[in-house]
């Protein structure tokens, strides 16, 4: 009988030893391959914070707020815009990766009946349109009110496309790739009854649907149709100019300005308001870090926790491994005897032993890779599914999906494996060590 | 002719208390030997140095006229001879076939049963026997091996006097039948009775008195 012959007898019959050692490696592996994955994470996300995750500052024109003969509030805009000349001053101070800038209007289409809102009539039969350069960095999919379910975003080089809400497109039996022709519209209201301003229609583009969105909240307060989130669209920049409701490299809405580091949004936002050539009496500035201060703290927490799990998990790992594969081993002093009294020398002995452990301890790293990925994953929902990283050129176009950050590569989980292999050959070494220094007669002493 | 031998064989623990001294004896094939003597002679040293199981202070232990130092004492244990204990020292997770064909190529069925062990026994786990029947498996090794020589240290110490006469007559056939040199280690007058030759130890040297 040969020494692996001896190994898978140990093994198969002595199945509580076995058991104790497939569990003991297979919960070091999968520590050590999770605590490993959140340190991945965590360097990966302090990297993707400052050029993913960014943080923004929007420009738009000051409004006035007054109470008007009725008794309601009226807005009313200062009649400014954002020309494209000055976004190219502000671009030109660095420091900002991306600018989006952002268009209102209203649109009718015959192809497509809007969800009724307050007081619904034909010609109030409209929805908001939203013209923008990049769709995903618009506030609502920012801050994940809406979120894309299915096509694709928007983005600048985009021509005649539009997004729509999941209940408009249930609504018109409508989905990513058909195509509508859109007319101009302006919500009024006389008498109170909500009107279209403009009777005669003169402008008419035809658009593809490109994706459909998903709300998270409900309109509260009851709204005109065109004021429905749920008929609200988001269109290409060209959308609004060829219904003749806005102008080439004039933007009457806001233009937000995506920093690459959040912790640069100060100094840019300093050297904006130093720009001369915007009227800052006619515009204001907010800001949003897209909680890049919460998140930051949040990482420091976690890559201080993450470090010390991997400091005492590989020694805490190791020190059990070790113990137990000594008392194991030792416990084997008669079956070494008896084996060297029949002449089979010790490095076949030692051999059957590295055999049953190495054995073993693949099987527990075949099963412990299946359940790191689930670890893995539950974690990475856990910690990082609600982190909004809008900046990268993936969430442009697919959205918002925080995945893969926890997922080592191969390389560095063949490391890991290789280094807890080396754990378990060396424990079983030194272990056997105690036996294999004893001639056949010590040992045949200890037994009696 | 001598096939197994200890010419002036000496051996004390850290060269002080000697335990062997100048022991000179010989065994022959086909004999049954009982090394007989009171605890603490020797007689498990010997048998320990005749096995290889740990080389001797002074002196030489021949086998087939060469000394066995100079093939390796692992090759003479593999070899030239098998143990049989007094504690059976089967391995624990095998069944009493397996044990047997832990040094052997030879189909240990056969052997099982002619020392009185049922197919269904041969396959069972070896706690699982009685005394008797785990020293028949030991006994069933040794014989397995190709060895010519076993030595056997107390096989009945832990036996009935009954099993101790039955496995005591096993041996003996052993000898004569297959023509082994069988060396056994007993304290017992009835085991000694049934070799052919007895040796005795006191104080670590032969005994002719």
């Amino acid at each position: 009988m040969n020494f692996a012959q001896r190994a898978f007898l140990y093994v198969t019959r002595k199945r509580g030893k076995a058991l104790g050692l497939f569990l003991l490696n297979f919960t070091v592996a999968v520590f050590l391959v999770s605590s490993f994955g959140v340190l991945n994470a965590s360097e990966m996300l302090s990297g993707d914070i400052r050029s993913s995750l960014g943080a923004a500052f929007y420009i738009r024109a000051k409004t006035e707020i007054s109470a008007n003969d009725f008794g309601g509030i009226e807005v009313r805009e200062s009649g400014a815009n954002i020309t494209q000349n000055a976004v190219d001053e502000i671009m030109k101070i660095g420091g900002i990766a991306r600018f989006n800038p952002i268009n209102y209007g209203f649109a009718k289409s015959d192809e497509i009946r809007f969800i009724p809102g307050d007081r619904h009539t034909a010609e109030s039969d409209m929805g908001a349109v939203t013209a923008l350069g990049f769709s995903a960095l618009a506030p609502d999919f920012a801050d994940k009110t809406a979120v894309l379910i299915s096509g694709e975003h928007i983005i600048e080089s985009d021509r005649g496309k539009i997004l729509i809400s999941e209940r408009l497109a249930d609504y018109n039996h409508l989905s990513v790739g058909d195509f509508v022709t859109l007319t101009h519209a302006k919500l009024g209201e006389i008498d109170g009854e909500y009107v279209d301003e403009i009777a005669v229609k003169t402008a008419f583009y035809r658009v593809e649907v490109a994706g459909i969105y998903r709300l998270k909240t409900d309109d509260a307060a009851p709204k005109p149709t065109a004021g429905l989130s749920e008929n609200g669209i988001y269109a290409s920049l060209d959308v609004l100019n060829e219904l003749n409701e806005s102008e080439a490299g004039v933007y009457t809405g806001e233009v937000g300005f995506f920093v690459a580091d959040p912790s640069e949004l100060g100094g840019v936002i300093r050297r904006v308001r130093a720009i001369r050539s915007i009227d800052w009496s006619t515009h204001f500035i907010r800001t949003n870090d897209f909680r890049y201060s919460e998140i930051s703290d949040g990482m420091k927490t976690l890559g201080g926790l993450t470090k010390t799990l991997l400091v005492l998990v590989p020694i805490v790992g190791a020190a059990v491994l070790v113990l137990m594969l000594t008392l194991c081993i030792r416990g084997r002093l008669r079956e070494a005897g008896i084996t060297l009294a029949a002449g089979i020398s010790k490095s076949e002995i030692l051999a059957q032993f590295l055999l049953e452990v190495l054995s073993v301890t693949a099987l527990a790293l075949i099963f412990s890779h299946a359940a790191s990925l689930c670890v893995s994953g539950t974690l990475e929902r856990a910690l990082f599914g609600s982190l909004p990283g809008i900046l990268s050129e993936k969430a442009l176009t697919a959205g918002v999906n925080n995945s893969g950050y926890m997922t080592l590569g191969g390389a560095k989980i063949a490391l890991i494996y290789l280094c807890q292999i080396s754990a378990v050959t060396a424990s079983t070494l030194l272990s056997s060590a105690a036996i294999m220094r004893l001639s056949p007669k010590e040992i045949l002493s200890k037994m009696i | 002719m001598s096939i197994l031998e200890a010419r002036n064989a000496a051996y004390s623990y850290d060269g002080k208390k000697a335990v062997l001294k100048n022991v000179t004896v010989g065994f022959e094939s086909g004999k049954i030997y009982a090394i007989l003597g009171p605890s603490g002679c020797g007689k498990t040293t010997l048998l320990s140095l005749l096995g290889g199981l740990d080389s001797p202070t002074g002196g030489q232990i021949i086998f087939d006229g060469e000394d066995i130092s100079k093939r390796g004492l692992a090759f003479h244990r593999k070899n030239n001879v098998a143990f049989i204990f007094q504690n059976y020292n089967l391995i624990d997770y095998m069944t009493p076939a397996e044990n047997v064909a832990l040094t052997s190529k030879k189909p240990p069925l056969p052997i099982l049963e002619r020392l009185g062990l049922t197919r269904e026994e041969a396959k069972r786990n070896v706690l699982r026997l009685s005394g008797g029947q785990q020293q028949r498996v030991a006994i069933a090794r040794a014989l397995a091996s190709s060895a010519r020589v076993i030595l056997a240290d107390e096989p009945t110490g832990n036996l009935d006097e009954d099993t101790a006469e039955e496995i005591a007559d096993v041996l003996r056939d052993c000898a004569r039948k297959l023509n082994k040199c069988v060396v056994i280690v007993t304290h017992s007058d009835k085991v000694a009775k049934r070799a052919d030759e007895t040796v005795r130890l006191k104080r670590g040297e032969i005994y002719r008195g």
